[in-house]
């Protein structure tokens, strides 16, 4: 028997171009577009439509849009790696650059900026200057005051990570809606999560 | 040139979809999601799960060094392992060097659009702790995914 | 502080009518301002996380009336992957919470209404724009902050915001806001080519009148955009863009009613016809004006 074995194509070729430009290729030419506006206006009917399901709880509302997210990260992943081939990163900040440069790209067409690394390197923030989700937003004061209106976001980017084995926790530190000066976005990484073994393998 | 089987497995080590075809002259033979090929994909599991080990310890620290093919005297396995844990694998005879694209075909134009895209369509399919390590028994049966299997796989069974 | 007006047609002054709120004949449709948030300085301040109080400079809430309604001043796209997967969130919100299929297909339809009635006026004023200025080479020299007239209502309501001064604005590009449309045939066309191809980048494959009834017509998708994905399932999850129909026909005075009816062809697995039903009082409407 004989084992043939390389390194990841994808990942080879992807180092030679910059991520910037091979995200770029992706957006351009290989995937299917539709109006941001409509997108806007969906989600937007999406969070109302919760706040007057919960009655203004926002503390539900957000709860629910974070996992209304999840469920979209857990299966966005998967359409994340069919269309980059990208292998698992093998640091954060690796992760964090595909995270803006590329995930952001190819699905919002928007690249936010990294930043606020902790001491350690667990943790970074994801600065959106840019956010498709709350385009022609105004929050009433109520909401403004508990509602991370854009939360759906932590929650894609939890379920996605955890698909690649990374246990994160992910929550807004501001947003521009609430009147702060940026958006921003924290992930902390918990634990890289060990793959599944056959039962009876350990 | 022939295709003899194909295969998915999920993060949870579970064969989530075999497909094996018996009759070289006819595509439709064969088994889809046999009971009868639970053996059979634990035993290739097992050959794939050990290989990638050796493979990334003899890859030196930090580079991905994942197991693409596996050649026999009689047959070859082509594999494709995605980050989010997911393996996709044909077995074909000898003449079929390189199956890579038609691995990425399946799986970014037939499972996400008809398993991932589709809401209706579970993405994990064990639906309890119990049913994780290769203890699962659950299998991908939407049509349209089957279907589209079939359309893309079919020609190349000869 | 006086309201300020945004007034559609730039000959207009706006100093001549202060306070203006109602509909002024002599000017013609305007939107009017509320109180700008001025104070809102601090309460968004006080509200914000410890990182805006602490800086002197905190923003007011964000206004939306500091957003140009130009569609080329932000993105234009986003992935249709993207949107696939928060609309089945949308459509999984709405079955968790309903009890039957016609819940959850009146709550996609209640959706998308909402979404209807915002798109009337945004359409119809973006239509009014005259031509060239959706081409982006020509636009951009336009919309650059040179070529705005610096006494424009739209330049001095950005200042008074303190807004970025570089959105470019619609608002000089309108000689005449387009009338609105009186006819059922004219409201369904402007449903079948500019709302078609503003939500799904072109025009709907067909609309028809009814030959049967006189006050139905059908609209025709023989490729839906937003359930291509969605396979067989007994809920029919294109009454969101029911929804969006009858907010557009409602909010323009066509009461109406609009369902969706999937006819599969070979070809065409996912094709639907919306049904569009006018209330009678829109034929009698009709019948008088002829």
């Amino acid at each position: 028997m004989s084992a043939s074995m390389s390194g990841n194509t994808a990942s080879s070729s992807s180092s030679k171009k910059s991520l910037k430009a091979f995200s770029d290729d992706i957006w351009k030419n290989k995937t299917a577009k539709i109006n941001a506006e409509l997108f806007t206006l969906t989600y937007g009917s999406i969070v109302s439509q919760l706040c007057t399901d919960y009655e203004r709880d926002f503390a539900k509302v957000n709860k629910q849009l974070y996992s209304m997210g999840y469920n979209i990260g857990v299966r966005l992943i998967e359409d994340f790696l069919a269309r980059t081939a990208l292998p698992r990163c093998d640091s954060l900040a690796k992760t964090s650059e595909v995270i803006s440069k590329c995930a952001f790209k190819i699905f919002l067409n928007v690249t936010p900026q990294i930043g606020n690394w902790s001491s350690n390197k667990d943790s970074f923030s994801i600065f959106l200057d840019e956010n498709p989700l709350s385009e022609f937003v105004e929050l009433p004061m109520d909401a403004a005051r508990e509602l991370w209106y854009s939360n759906i976001l932590c929650g894609v980017l939890k379920g996605a990570l955890e698909m690649v084995q990374m246990d994160c926790d992910v929550y807004f530190a501001s947003d521009v809606l609430k009147g702060d000066q940026t958006t921003e976005l924290r992930v902390k990484l918990n634990k890289i999560l060990k793959d599944e073994i056959p039962a009876g393998e350990d | 040139m022939a295709l003899y089987s194909f295969w998915i497995f999920d993060r949870h080590c579970n064969c989530i979809f075999d497909r094996e075809w018996t009759l070289k002259t006819n595509p439709s033979s064969g088994t889809t999601n046999s009971k009868l090929n639970e053996d059979t994909a634990k035993l290739l599991y097992g050959m794939v799960f050990s290989l990638r080990s050796i493979s990334q310890k003899l890859g030196s620290k930090g580079s991905f060094n994942e197991i693409r093919t596996i050649a026999t005297g009689k047959y070859r396995a082509h594999i494709l392992c995605t980050a989010s844990g997911l393996w996709f694998i044909l077995l074909s005879d000898l003449g079929q060097e390189d199956l890579s694209q038609v691995l990425r075909y399946l799986y970014s134009e037939i499972y996400v659009k008809t398993v991932v895209y589709n809401w209706l369509s579970p993405v994990d399919f064990a639906d309890s702790p119990n049913e994780r390590r290769g203890q699962g028994f659950r299998k991908i049966r939407n049509r349209q995914f089957l279907l589209a299997v079939e359309k893309f796989l079919g020609p190349m069974v000869n | 502080m006086s309201q300020k007006i945004i007034s559609p047609s730039t000959s207009v002054n706006s100093t001549a009518h202060p306070g203006s709120t109602g509909y002024d004949y002599t000017i013609g449709p305007q939107q009017t301002l509320p109180e700008l948030p001025v104070s809102s300085s601090t309460t968004g301040g006080g509200i914000g996380g410890g990182a805006s109080t602490a800086v002197s400079t905190t923003l007011p809430l964000p206004s939306v009336y500091n957003e140009s309604l130009n569609p080329n001043a932000r993105n234009q796209h986003v992935s249709l992957s993207a949107y696939a997967f928060l609309f089945q969130e949308l459509v999984s919100q709405a079955r968790n919470a309903s009890k039957s299929v016609s819940e959850i297909e009146l709550r996609l339809h209640r959706s998308g209404y909402h979404i209807g009635i915002r798109l009337l006026e945004l359409l119809n004023f973006r239509s009014s724009v005259s031509a060239g200025f959706g081409s982006s080479s020509s636009s951009k020299a336009f919309f650059s902050k040179t070529a705005m007239n610096p006494s424009g209502n739209a330049l001095a309501l950005n200042g008074s915001l303190s807004s970025t001064q570089d959105e470019p604005s619609l608002a000089q590009g309108i000689s005449h806001m387009k009338r609105r449309d009186l006819k059922p045939v004219e409201i369904l066309q402007f449903i079948h080519s500019t709302v078609w191809s503003y939500l799904f980048g072109r025009v709907s494959d067909d609309l028809v009148k009814s030959s049967e009834r006189e006050n139905e017509f059908m609209l025709i998708d023989s490729a839906p955009m937003l359930t291509q994905f969605i396979s067989s399932t007994n809920v029919q999850c294109d009454f969101f863009v029911c929804g969006i129909i009858e907010g557009i026909l409602d909010s323009a005075s066509f009461p109406c009613n609009v369902t969706v009816h999937s006819v599969p062809e070979p070809n065409f697995e996912q094709k639907v016809v919306f049904v569009v039903k006018f209330e009678p009082q829109v034929l009698e409407r009709e019948a008088l004006r002829a």
